[in-house]
């Protein structure tokens, strides 16, 4: 039946003081607690029933989640509670990690992305996201804290189903790391939308490439699809095709077609499956060229 | 259900309040605090009718709990004019046409506002991504878009 | 910009960038009661069973009202075909069944939000599911039968009989055959339904909401509540959109019911009542999807010789005012041309889907997509200039409509579209705006190859005023204050201000009618208790309409003056020449007393491997007779524009079992401000109308009207491809591309 009210449903809401305090708390009410950063898809969610927690957890306080920072040994690391407008305007991260400010942008509104952060579009598990490609292809690493103290958890282990991932009842991510990327990497992350008001990907292909001695195309190619497969997909074959071979305009629609043969997109109201598949051939071979361009020329 | 007591500013003006949990900060300022300017289009951050500024950034109100802004500074547009004038942007958006129907209009006042706060001198596009969020059935936005750049000639003419 | 000295900014305008006007969900009464509207969720079941005792026990709850509660259970604008609320105890035949997912079923009165939805959740009812009947043609054969008073499904039929059908083929050299498949369009205005009732001091049941015809509201609500029309005031604060989606009646008489009802109980209490978007999306009236099959046949040098069509026109649930959009659909679907034979069946008919009804252009935009499409495609295998035959076709003083009656005097068709041709360069072979990136596709522009261009033309006419033989006319009270000199005009009307600006233009006509400055002019609008019956602002009607009424009243005010009398007030009504309805057989009629004419020409660029359409440039002329604001009058062209830009290409309402799928602004997607066409260019002409108010002609639907045919025809013109079905989704673009490759 239809929910005819258009507030928040009730719950409480829990500001812990500490991280070891927010995740005991989290792992003794598991099920009915949630932890919630910009709330932006959290309070969504909520109003129209799909979650329906007890308590609403804000973890956005503690000590390093609000900041960005860049170290040239070890990379960079973006407190969970950083918004996305911040990431965007980072000097860091124009600098040295550009790919991701351009998948930032594309993200819904300039208001919306005030409170949505990177971090909080990962831990929903969407397929969708749009600066989720870009997390992969980086190689970044989140920073967790969970009840038993702090671990690592590479993002290549982190996407389980549809809103699934591997984080347990107690897990909070303090950060996301990326690190000191290979010397003439270039990246590009292209979305397709019905509109342009940060409408959900119908696709999203992002790209990422630098030159690399050991490869036998003298170059390593790393690929990551949004919106086309119950998790973030990465096209392995497509990316063997691009790092074994040398680069031609047909190794490039050789791997734009194995990235096509590799999603299983679903038919909605957004585009049919064979639509998306073929936009992902499209967009793969035009961010692939695109890059392409930009690391051979390096 | 648990209850907050908050302390923030709305619009230079100290509040101290109790709110409950779910409570959104646009719920509190329409219904709490009777600043109807704010309007609720959506309730999901789809129209951008609810954008205030929170520490002086915009937000869709509707997507922020009304406890979150403890400590926080909030303006509405019932704060935008100043010792009863009206802030550039409000005077160049009536004049150029960019109020029909009026309901988005205070969201647009306040997402243009944080835009020419942090950029005097916007080009159309960065004009366009800055009320990419508000939706907006009525003016086709032409004129919207002009009264934004007539609000950057005024205060830049100010300084 | 227009920056003339009577582009005068909005006397509301202030109220609106500051935040200080009161939109209907911006009341805050004292001691107010807190009202919600129960929808059936069922789009066709009968009520077996309701039961509100638990929804009672509620603590907060004051009272629930249900269909034994209403004293005449009926409503709606041209028959009281929809009962105000669908349950059992009622009187009105067939009240216990509902037809559509948003029926009303119950009003919960509550101290608070929270507890009006607890006791809504706790309302048990229980329903005999009946057969669900969505597809037009399915509904035809009559086999469920959802009109249960009339015995069929065909709410409405008109036909057209002109001429010689066998001769008029007999002499086309060419005939073009054509389908085409409108869908429906939600109005999406910013600001959803909301209302305020009280009894105010005089002890009527007052109603504080956003409508369009206040009187038609007061009467709706003094009908189903069996109370006299001066026990019932409707007032108009500020409005957020319209668009016709406020023609028909949302709360303003569950409003009234309630207050009365709790008067009754000896509660003197407001009620408010305020919607979510997903109850608006789903709660009120659609523009109609519609089928459209048509034949044209033409000569070889472009002569038009004979018009066949027949129009299926989704009415959904209940009439609404589709029996009046079938109508001017039926006279549109032949465009703005001269049709020496003509065979025309149009029909409205019933199903359980959302309820049709007014929206911008009022069955123009479907009839316009139907005939400029045929136009286009007939310059195409004629091998002439789409305006060139549009020339040779054209309507002109003297020229007779499908309906045999010549047009009214002073048709401007060929000059708005000399003027539109013109200023595109229609005849020049070179687009005139370079392409830039594409907003919708963010980062991308893929292989330059995919990237195609094109231009496309269309031409419309929209009529002024209530058609058919409907009762039309305008009050308006003009009083004229002080000694020597006028020192202070009011001008007290009813006309709605929905944001069109027609409090602004109705002061500037007063000021002009009655020789003043503009700032000696007071407005007392939009409140039954203080102004007269305006009629609705719809049919592009309200500048001709009021602006007549108000030169009358000023003519007979300044008399009053001349003669001594202080203040000299008068009280004029308006009555704009007669119009008839179809007759059953041929359709012969005079269906109008004014129009509007309007032309559009497209630009745009499609990506063929993403599908995705940007449209460079829009040009539209239009013949307003007279701009009364012209700043007011280019932001009507815009906006009708890009509301006809998001029919073309991206609104895409979802339904399934009568059911709508997507009521969010996430999923049911307008234009945001990067969607919009890069250039939209407003060519303002004024031919007067003779009868006009200083020859004004109403114009804020018409830009609609010809824009999604005018992109068919680029999008052709880039592709060589037809599209007869909107909107252009990506994705159906490259799957119909793809289908001709």
């Amino acid at each position: 039946m239809h929910e005819p009210s258009p507030g928040l449903p009730e719950f409480d809401y829990v500001k812990p003081r500490s991280l070891l305090e927010a995740s005991q708390f989290l792992a003794q009410h598991e099920g009915k607690a949630r932890p919630f950063l910009g709330g932006t898809d959290t309070f969504v969610r909520m109003r129209d029933g799909a979650w329906s927690d007890s308590y609403l957890v804000d973890v956005k306080q503690f000590e390093g989640m609000g900041e960005i920072s860049f170290d040239p040994d070890n990379g960079l690391r973006i407190g969970a509670a950083v918004n996305m407008n911040k990431v965007i305007a980072s000097p860091e991260v124009n600098a040295h990690y550009p790919l991701l400010a351009e998948a930032a942008r594309t993200v819904a509104s300039y208001q919306l992305r005030s409170r949505a952060t990177i971090v909080g579009n990962l831990c929903n598990g969407s397929p969708a996201g749009d600066t989720t490609g870009a997390c992969i292809v980086m190689g970044s690493v989140l920073e967790v804290n969970g009840v038993n103290g702090r671990f690592h958890l590479p993002l290549t282990h982190f996407f389980k189903g549809p809103g699934k991932t591997a984080l347990n009842p107690g897990d909070i991510v303090t950060a996301i790391t990326f690190p000191i990327l290979p010397v003439g990497s270039n990246g590009r992350y292209l979305k397709l939308g019905r509109n342009a008001l940060g409408d959900l990907a119908i696709v999203g292909v992002t790209a990422f490439a630098y030159p690399d001695a050991n490869q036998p195309s003298g170059f390593t190619f790393r690929l990551a699809l949004a919106s086309v497969a119950p998790t973030p997909l990465v096209p392995v074959e497509a990316e063997a095709i691009l790092t074994n071979q040398p680069i031609t305009p047909d190794t490039i629609d050789q791997a734009a077609n194995a990235a096509m043969n590799a999603c299983t997109p679903i038919s909605d109201t957004r585009g049919s499956a064979r639509y998306r598949k073929q936009m992902v051939r499209n967009l793969t071979r035009q961010a692939v060229t695109d890059v392409w361009n930009v690391v051979r020329s390096a | 259900m648990s209850h907050h007591t908050i302390t923030l500013t709305i619009n230079n003006e100290a509040e101290s309040l109790t709110v409950p949990s779910h409570m959104t900060l646009l719920q509190m300022l329409r219904e709490k605090l009777v600043l109807t300017g704010t309007k609720n289009g959506c309730a999901a951050g789809e129209c951008g009718a609810c954008t205030v500024l929170l520490n002086g950034e915009p937000v869709n109100s509707c997507l922020v709990l009304a406890v979150e802004c403890d400590g926080a500074a909030i303006v509405t547009v019932e704060g935008l004019a100043e010792n009863g004038r009206l802030a550039p942007i409000q005077q160049a958006i009536q004049e150029s046409g960019g109020v029909q129907c009026g309901f988005c209009t205070p969201g647009i006042l306040i997402s243009a506002h944080a835009l020419l706060q942090r950029n005097p001198n916007p080009t159309d596009d960065d004009i366009a991504e800055s009320i990419l969020g508000n939706l907006c059935r009525c003016t086709g936005y032409v004129r919207i878009i002009e009264g934004v750049k007539e609000a950057a000639r005024m205060e830049t003419a100010v300084i | 910009m227009m920056k003339d000295k009577t582009s005068i900014p909005r006397v509301d305008a202030l109220g609106k960038v500051t935040g200080l006007a009161e939109y209907p969900g911006d009341r805050v009464p004292e001691n107010f009661l807190v009202g919600k509207v129960l929808f059936s969720e069922q789009p066709h079941a009968r009520m077996v069973s309701m039961d509100v005792s638990a929804a009672e026990a509620v603590p907060g709850v004051v009272a629930i009202f249900t269909a034994a509660d209403v004293p005449v259970n009926e409503y709606g604008l041209i028959m009281p075909d929809q009962p105000v609320l669908v349950g059992l105890g009622s009187a009105k035949p067939y009240s216990d069944i509902s037809l559509w997912e948003c029926d009303h079923i119950a009003i919960v009165v509550a101290e608070t939000e929270e507890a009006a939805a607890t006791a809504c959740a706790k309302i048990q009812v229980k329903w005999e599911q009946l057969t669900i009947i969505t597809d037009m043609f399915e509904a035809m054969k009559d086999e469920v039968i959802l009109n249960r008073a009339d015995g069929t499904n065909i709410l409405k039929k008109y036909q057209i009989r002109k001429g010689d059908m066998a001769a008029g083929w007999a002499e086309a050299d060419v005939v073009i055959e054509g389908e085409y498949h409108l869908p429906y369009q939600e109005h999406a205005y910013l600001q959803p339904e909301a209302g305020v009732g009280y009894i105010d001091e005089a002890g009527r049941v007052t109603v504080e909401i956003g409508g369009q015809w206040t009187v038609e509201d007061q009467e709706q609500v003094a009908h189903a509540l069996g109370l006299p029309l001066e026990k019932v005031r409707i007032i108009y604060p500020a409005i957020g959109g319209a668009f016709g989606g406020r023609e028909d009646m949302s709360l303003q008489i569950v409003l009234g019911l309630a207050v009365m009802r709790l008067h009754e109980r000896g509660i003197d209490r407001p009620v408010r009542i305020v919607w979510s978007r997903e109850d608006s999306i789903r709660g009120h009236h659609k523009r109609h999807e519609a089928i459209v099959k048509t034949k044209w046949g033409a000569t070889n040098d472009g002569k038009i010789t004979a018009v066949s069509a027949e129009v299926f026109m989704n009415s959904g649930a209940y009439a609404y005012t589709s029996t009046k959009v079938l109508g001017n659909f039926h006279l549109m679907v032949t465009g703005p041309y001269e049709i020496p034979n003509a065979h025309l069946d149009s029909y409205a008919i019933t199903t359980n889907n959302v309820p049709g009804g007014a929206f911008r252009g009022f069955g123009g935009p479907q009839g316009a997509f139907a005939a400029e499409n045929q136009m286009n495609k007939l310059a195409e295998l004629l091998g002439i200039d789409p305006v060139e035959l549009r020339l040779k076709n054209i309507l002109k003083d003297g020229s007779l409509l499908t309906v045999q009656t010549p047009m009214p005097k002073a048709v401007s068709l060929t000059q708005v579209i000399e003027a539109c041709a013109d200023r595109i360069g229609w005849h020049s072979e070179q687009l005139t705006v370079d392409g830039e990136q594409f907003a919708s596709v963010q980062s991308l522009i893929s292989n330059p190859h995919a990237l195609k261009k094109g231009r496309g033309f269309a031409c419309s006419f929209k009529n002024v005023g209530f058609s058919f033989g409907a009762p039309e006319k305008c009050d308006a009270i003009i009083e004229l204050h002080g000694k020597a000199e006028i020192e202070k005009v009011i001008l007290r009307h009813g006309a709605a201000e929905v944001g069109q600006g027609s409090h602004t233009a109705l002061k500037q006509m007063a000021a002009t009618a009655v020789g003043v400055d503009v700032s000696r002019v007071e407005i007392d609008m939009s409140d039954t208790a203080s102004s007269g019956n305006s009629g609705s602002v719809s049919a592009s009607r309200m500048t001709f309409m009021a602006g007549n009424s108000i030169h009358k009243a000023a003519e007979k005010a300044l008399e009053k003056w001349a003669n001594e009398e202080r203040p000299a007030i008068a009280n004029e009504t308006y009555f704009p020449p007669a119009t008839q309805p179809y007759d059953p057989e041929t359709g012969v009629c005079m269906p109008n007393f004014s129009y509007g004419y309007v032309a559009e020409a497209v630009e745009l660029t499609v990506d063929i491997e993403t599908g995705h359409i940007r449209i460079d440039r829009v040009v539209c002329a239009n013949d307003v007779g007279k701009a009364i604001n012209p700043m007011l009058v280019e932001g009507q062209i815009e906006g009708a524009v890009v509301q006809a830009h998001g029919y073309a290409l991206m609104e895409n309402l979802q339904l399934k079992d009568g059911r709508i799928l997507n009521p969010y602004l996430s999923q049911y997607l307008i234009p945001g401000i990067k969607d919009i066409p890069t250039h939209v260019e407003s060519i303002i002409m004024e031919v007067p109308d003779p009868i006009g108010p200083w020859g004004a002609r109403g114009m804020a639907e018409m830009p609609f009207l010809p824009l999604a045919p005018a992109i068919v025809a680029a999008l052709h013109d880039a592709t060589g491809v037809w599209f007869n079905e909107i909107p252009l989704m990506p994705y159906k673009v490259v799957e119909k591309l793809r289908e001709h490759a």
